[in-house]
Order: structure tokens, then C-alpha cells, then sequence
């Protein structure tokens, strides 16, 4: 893991929260980019507060830990270092449990570019189901392919709201959707 | 105005003792306005000649400007040329600014260098190394002569930056805090295996526990080293520096 991960990431003194208030808020930044990182380099949507992949079972190392060094994050810095995900809009904090998601592009940015894929592969008009969206072989090599169902969601509301998109819901759940 | 004074007295020497000391007296005077004609004339000489060589020089320069802003190897034996003979490169540059780059390179790596400063302060409390510093310019070729020949021009600013020797290796420091000497001694451990501790300090020199502690707290708050509560046994302090060295693995 920590082959794809910048040279700090093996810095031990990344791990314990500095006293000097300038320095901690630069070690808060380069976590933000490490945590960015990781889980766009291994296409991970959601992380839970630990640090490790949501999705993938618990068998995933957490990010905040690093074995090699033998050192780990404590718990009250990692609370810190998602206030700072928050704030600086790189995490959203999923309602239902306490996982996060990891944003390495914008809501905004993600939502244009499906918006984009609708409008360059001829979709406009047409009711698309999110699982095609996802998982459907025409989206394979753009990059939210794969996406988390609840994220996507989170991406078209942002197309409702601009008044491009409305969507079909089956029991409060979002089935599909139509870009015009 | 010499000669006139002399002349004078010679004058009245002459009317004094009207013998062979007062013509050699006469002679001499005469020699010396001859020899400083001779050395206003060599010194003329060199003058315009030392001109000759600048023109040959910037005509060479001309000629060849693209090589020297390419190959830094040319430009830096260039450079030593013209150091040699006691030219600025950089005022000769001056002189004819469009056609020489040489000078607008060196103005871009000083941009640069403050700009690196800056973003890595709150990492290392001001202080980079040399290597470093050249690490941040991935895409221009440059050789470390240059980066040390704009170190040097940013001298003019007065002060902001300095250069200091941590066991040999050039740094720069970019934030006007002094290194006390027992601070620059930590930092010559740090070079060795990354950190410092109080047990390190008394072992390597013999410092006291209050000592150590003391020192490397302050630098803790003055932001030059970074703590690690998780080593075995006692506390770690960490130079930033270090950070490019994690990658070969500890």
C-alpha cells in the first residue's frame, strides 16, 4: 500500500499529532491528500471512520496504519483529520453509519461529468437505470464507473437541481434517471 | 600639482646650491612624469583591451546563446571564464538583454526557489537543503552550480535568506531565525539517522537530560523538527528533511 502513497506517508512522526499549531495544520493537509489518494488510486468510494475500505470486507489494511514503520494514528487525530476532510469538502459523512466518502472530485465535477457522458453518447432523453450508470458496460472506461449507488445519487440530485435531470424512484429508492 | 610644488622648491634649491644635485633634482621630476605616462598608457591598454575581451566575449555569447541556455556544462565553464578575468557574468549579460536568456534563467530559478521556500515552510520550519531545493525543479535541467549562483543573487535582497552547513551539506534557511550553534549540532545528528533524542544527545554529546530537552522542544515549537511518540522507549524528534529518505525505507 504504501508504494503508491508520497515519501511522508513513511515519516513516523506523521502519526502522532504535533504540538506546533502550524505544523499540525500542515500535517493535516497531508493527510487529507494521503487519505485522497489512497482512495482514488484504489478506486475506493467509502471509507469507514477507521480507515479502512467499507465495502471490501475487513480485511483491508486501514490507511491509518503503516506496518512497515510501526506506526498508527490515534483515534482523537483521526476525529481531527475528518473534521478537516469535511471542511475542506473532500469527505461527506454518510448519515446512516459512520462512514465516509472520499471525494478526489467535487460533487459539482462529478455531476458534469456524467452529464457529459449523457450528452456525448446519446443518451439525452432516455431512461437510464443507475445500474447501467454504474455497472453498464457503455460507462466502462469513464471514470465513476463503478461508483457507490448512494453517491451517484447524490450526484444526479445535484443535476435535478440544475433542472437537467429528474428521477424515477421505486420505494424511496432511486431506480433510474432521465438527462434532457 | 606635486610637480608644481616641487618645481617650486626646486627653484629656490637652484638658487640655493646651484650644482649637480639640484639637476638631478630637475631629472627626477622629469622621470616621474614620464613613468606615470608610461602606467596611465598600460593601464589604458588593458582597459581596452579587457573591453576587446568583453565584446569577444558577448560576441561569443551571441553566437552561441543557445547552447549556453541549454547545456548547462557550457555555460558553467562560461562562467568561470568570465570569473576568472573578473567579469560579472551577469552585469555583462545586462548589456545587451534580449539576446542573452542566461540572466532571465537565472531570475526564473530565484522565483522559483522563494516559491519552494514558501510552500515547504510550514513542513520544515524554513530550512531546505540544497538537494532538495533541486529536487523541485523536475522538468528544467539544471545543474546545482546554477541553483547556488541564484542562491547567491538572492543575497541582494538583504537578508530572508542565508546559507548554512549542516555536516557539509549546504541548506537554506528562509525564515530570519538564527540557528543557535547547539541547534545546528542537533540538526548535524538528525542528518545521520533522521531523528535525535535526549539518550542520542548524551551519548554523541554528552549533553544532560535538561539540556537536550530543552533544545529540542524549542525547536519543536519553532517548527525545525516534527515529534514521534510512538518509537520504542523514549521520544523521537524528526528532521522533515528526512522525508525524502522514507522512500529507501528505514
Amino acid at each position: 500500500m504504501t508504494t503508491n502513497l508520497p515519501a511522508i506517508y513513511s515519516f513516523p512522526p506523521l502519526y502522532t499529532c504535533q504540538p506546533n499549531a502550524l505544523i499540525r495544520e500542515q500535517q493535516l493537509t497531508v493527510w487529507c491528500e494521503i487519505i485522497v489518494e489512497f482512495a482514488k488510486k484504489e478506486r475506493v468510494w467509502c471509507i469507514t471512520a477507521e480507515g479502512t475500505p467499507a465495502k471490501d470486507g475487513g480485511d483491508k489494511q486501514s490507511v491509518f496504519r503503516n506496518d512497515v514503520i510501526q506506526r498508527s494514528v490515534k483515534s482523537t487525530f483521526i476525529e481531527e483529520i475528518w473534521h478537516k476532510m469535511i471542511e475542506t469538502e473532500k469527505a461527506l459523512r454518510i448519515d446512516s453509519d459512520s462512514n465516509y466518502f472520499i471525494l478526489w472530485r467535487s460533487l459539482d465535477s462529478w455531476s458534469a461529468l456524467i452529464l457529459q457522458w449523457f450528452e456525448s453518447s446519446g443518451k439525452l432523453n432516455q431512461v437510464i437505470t443507475l445500474y447501467e450508470l454504474i455497472e453498464g458496460d457503455e460507462t466502462l472506461g469513464c471514470e465513476f464507473h463503478g461508483m457507490d449507488s448512494m453517491l451517484m445519487e447524490k450526484c444526479l440530485l445535484r443535476l435535478r437541481e440544475r433542472g437537467r435531470a429528474s428521477l424515477l424512484k421505486d420505494q424511496n429508492k432511486v431506480m433510474g434517471v432521465k438527462v434532457v | 600639482m606635486n610637480c608644481c610644488n616641487s618645481q617650486r622648491t626646486l627653484n629656490d634649491q637652484i638658487q640655493m646650491n646651484l650644482g649637480y644635485s639640484a639637476l638631478e633634482e630637475v631629472k627626477d621630476c622629469r622621470y616621474e612624469s614620464v613613468t606615470s605616462q608610461l602606467f596611465k598608457k598600460q593601464n589604458e591598454e588593458i582597459t581596452s583591451q579587457l573591453s576587446v575581451f568583453q565584446e569577444r566575449l558577448i560576441a561569443f555569447a551571441k553566437e552561441h546563446n543557445n547552447d549556453l541556455k541549454q547545456n548547462p556544462d557550457l555555460k558553467i565553464k562560461f562562467l568561470r571564464m568570465c570569473s576568472r578575468i573578473g567579469i560579472d557574468p551577469i552585469t555583462l549579460f545586462d548589456r545587451q538583454r534580449h539576446l542573452f536568456d542566461v540572466n532571465d534563467f537565472y531570475y526564473e530559478i530565484c522565483l522559483k526557489v522563494i516559491e519552494i521556500c514558501r510552500i515547504t515552510k510550514d513542513l520544515n520550519g524554513g530550512i531546505i537543503s540544497f538537494e532538495e531545493l533541486l529536487e523541485g525543479f523536475p522538468t528544467a535541467k539544471i545543474a546545482m552550480e546554477d541553483l547556488e549562483k541564484s542562491v547567491d543573487m538572492l543575497q541582494t535582497l538583504n537578508g530572508g535568506f542565508d546559507i548554512i552547513l549542516i555536516k557539509g551539506k549546504k541548506c537554506l534557511r528562509s525564515v530570519p531565525t538564527e540557528l543557535t550553534s547547539d541547534q545546528t549540532k542537533i540538526l548535524e545528528v538528525c542528518s545521520v539517522l533522521g531523528y535525535a533524542s535526549a539518550s542520542l544527545l548524551r551519548v554523541n554529546l554528552g549533553w544532560t537530560q535538561y539540556r537536550s530537552n530543552a533544545i529540542l522542544e524549542e525547536m519543536v515549537a519553532i517548527g525545525l523538527l516534527w515529534i514521534d511518540e510512538q518509537a520504542v522507549g523514549e521520544t523521537l524528534f524528526w528532521d522533515p528533511a528526512w522525508i525524502h529518505h522514507s522512500d529507501i525505507g528505514i
